[in-house]
């Protein structure tokens, strides 16, 4: 008789998400499905409210990644008071906004590092579930989960000088920002805040770069697993500056395919409905997107770390510069497609990010005093961005009275759900095929293959804090096996 | 004369889920109050650096919404949770207190104040009952809050 094993809840993964793994009589993974319910009140929460209230209002989005539906949302709305397009900022209302941008990649990239991936690359997947998590981190490697602490306060106080309180930011305002950055917070994040060294633009690169040099080491002597885990072949999406830099703030969207040819080439993110359509699947509610031209069975792709540093062609800081020159090199110029090597690209956007947090404080722009453009008003905006997962919409219509009559959006995790699915499918057919019983480290492998695209699920089902799971499951000819609900 | 414990007074939760942002409201009422030694953060949810923050206080009160039935709120002391299974980028009180305890060395008195929420719909702002429910614990709260030593507050506390 077929069985079917389900993992639920993904741990250590944003949400509530279900995986099925279908085998057949003879223990033959016949399919695998990640579930995710999607939940598309947010569009019409936001519909009615004028225009100006939606950078605060989307940040209720997710609480793992505010800053970015924050800043998505305010770009849009830069559009609509005909302040540009990424273009039409002055110099410190932008760069002000880069700064909050780069210390929301920063602590993000690092909780996503040392309190989801790093548990399973310290121990192993085969390890005891009650030591692989953070705690075990801490009680085997202390000094290193006080960096990441410490990692993770620097970033967030970027983003509490820049965007205000940590609910109800108010940073990014239509065409531009509502504070320039203090010198006295300026030198304290140079420095140390609160006159500690170890909270310095300086220590976040050092520790920065020993958080990379941890990955590489842990590649050098896992290097199968690293390069072999869920590893398949795919196109790859996200936003780059014209001259091909990574730029996590505002770019053009380009794509490539596995081979590394560019199929979507440089398009303005204005036109990005001429890029990029979605697909509805019966089995879940989250969508899946996929490059129009090539239509959803060979136009899906990846977004985020690994894509990003698969489609840009250089990073515009000398440490990070580096290390992407030995990344790229490893695959020989070509795209990478493994799974677990969005790891090694999340640390190296992660020194990135320190590196440009420093390069932004040392400039004096940020102390300018002309905070806001305004133009000439029109009724649709659209701001794009590189979250810390990935390329995210955020789309608008206004009408004359200033209120959204229309919101769209298409957040990170979901550009990655159809990867995701495929990495699912990829370990259960390697760690499960042939197998008569199914122990939890070969489950677990099931879940490291999500957990490196790191999706924030809250944030994809529009479906933050409490909510009912509905999970309905279907056989191979699409009959309802069972149909359950849940709280959030 | 003795300088009065520092209280952290923690409200987290979602103010664009109804009474999911009972927590934060509450925060900010006890804020407004403005007493001596206490403090207020707020956050959508709470996060491995939070026991950093909880390591510089003397008393932490968390505050969050609650589903289940109770009488306006439900107030009860947290113990550190080292056994808990993290499923999401989020973390519970009793997990970050047990950060705290494994990365600093300190285990400052927390308490969970559950509020009562009767709605968690996508809108802005508190039930009329969420409303009520706040206002009920904050005055609970402030009274524990005016006195005036660790050790007085532990006792007012234990007495409830």
């Amino acid at each position: 008789m077929a069985q079917k094993i389900t993992i639920e809840p993904v741990t250590r993964v944003e949400g509530h998400g279900k995986v099925t793994i279908h085998l057949d009589d003879n223990h033959q993974v016949t399919e695998s499905r990640l579930h995710i319910v999607e939940f598309r009140g947010f569009e019409r929460f936001v519909c009615g409210r004028p225009f100006w209230e939606a950078p605060v209002l989307v940040q209720r989005l997710c609480g793992i990644c505010p800053v970015s539906h924050h800043l998505a949302a305010a770009k849009a709305m830069d559009m609509l008071v005909g302040a540009g397009d990424g273009n039409g900022l002055t110099p410190v209302a932008e760069k002000m906004r880069r700064l909050m941008h780069y210390g929301q990649i920063f602590q993000s990239h690092v909780l996503h590092f040392f309190h989801l991936a790093s548990p399973d690359l310290l121990f192993g997947m085969d390890a005891d579930p009650e030591r692989r998590n953070v705690i075990g981190v801490i009680l085997e490697h202390p000094e290193l989960a006080k960096q990441a602490v410490l990692m993770r306060k620097y970033g967030q106080e970027i983003i509490a000088a820049t965007a205000g309180k940590k609910i109800h930011g108010t940073g990014a305002v239509p065409g531009g920002i509502n504070k320039n950055l203090s010198l006295e917070d300026r030198d304290a994040f140079l420095n140390g805040i609160n006159g500690n060294p170890d909270l310095s633009a300086d220590k976040m690169i050092e520790w920065s770069e020993a958080a990379l040099a941890l990955l590489l080491d842990y590649h050098s002597s896992h290097t199968d697993f690293l390069d072999g885990f869920a590893t398949f072949p795919s196109n790859h999406l996200s936003l780059v500056r014209p001259d091909g830099a990574l730029d996590l703030y505002h770019g053009v969207i380009r794509a490539v395919d596995p081979e590394g040819k560019r199929i979507v080439n440089d398009v303005d993110s204005r036109d990005y409905l001429d890029v990029v359509e979605e697909e509805v699947r019966s089995w879940s509610y989250m969508k899946f997107p996929y490059i129009k031209e090539l239509g959803p069975k060979e136009g899906w792709y990846r977004v985020g770390p690994l894509a990003r540093l698969n489609v840009c062609d250089f990073i515009p800081s000398p440490k990070a510069q580096a290390a992407f020159e030995q990344f790229r090199a490893y695959t020989k110029g070509k795209p990478n497609h493994m799974s677990m090597h969005y790891h090694w690209a999340r640390l190296i956007e992660t020194l990135h990010a320190a590196e440009m947090m420093k390069e932004l404080l040392l400039d004096p722009d940020l102390q300018g005093t002309d905070l806001v453009t305004k133009g000439e008003r029109c009724g649709e905006g659209i701001g794009l961005l590189e979250a810390p997962r990935g390329t995210l919409f955020h789309h608008y219509r206004v009408n004359e009275q200033d209120l959204i009559t229309m919101c769209n959006l298409i957040v990170s995790t979901t550009n990655n759900n159809e990867p995701m699915n495929r990495a699912v499918n990829a370990a259960a057919v390697a760690q499960m095929t042939g197998k008569a019983e199914i122990t939890e480290p070969m489950m677990n492998a099931v879940e490291v293959a999500i957990r490196a695209y790191d999706p924030c699920l809250s944030c994809a089902t529009h479906a933050m804090g409490q909510m009912p799971l509905e999970v309905t499951l279907y056989d191979a000819a699409g009959a309802v096996l069972d149909q359950q609900r849940k709280g959030m | 004369m003795n300088s009065p414990p520092s209280v952290l007074v923690y409200g987290f939760g979602n103010p664009g889920r109804e009474d999911d942002g009972a927590g934060v409201a509450l925060a900010e009422r006890i804020r407004a109050a403005a007493l001596p030694g206490v403090t207020t953060d707020s956050n959508y949810q709470l996060n491995v650096e939070d026991a950093l923050l909880l390591s510089e206080h003397d008393i932490v009160i968390f505050a969050d919404a609650t589903r289940s039935p109770v009488d306006h709120f439900n107030f009860y002391r947290l113990q550190p949770d080292a056994s808990v299974s993290f499923t999401t980028h989020a973390m519970s009180p009793g997990s970050v207190l047990a950060l705290c305890s494994q990365l600093y060395g300190k285990t400052p008195p927390a308490y969970m104040l559950e509020i009562g929420g009767m709605s968690f719909a996508l809108q802005e702002g508190l039930t009329d009952a969420g409303v009520e429910n706040v206002e009920v614990a904050a005055l609970f709260l402030l009274e524990l809050l005016r006195v005036g030593s660790v050790e007085r507050l532990e006792e007012a506390i234990a007495s409830h």
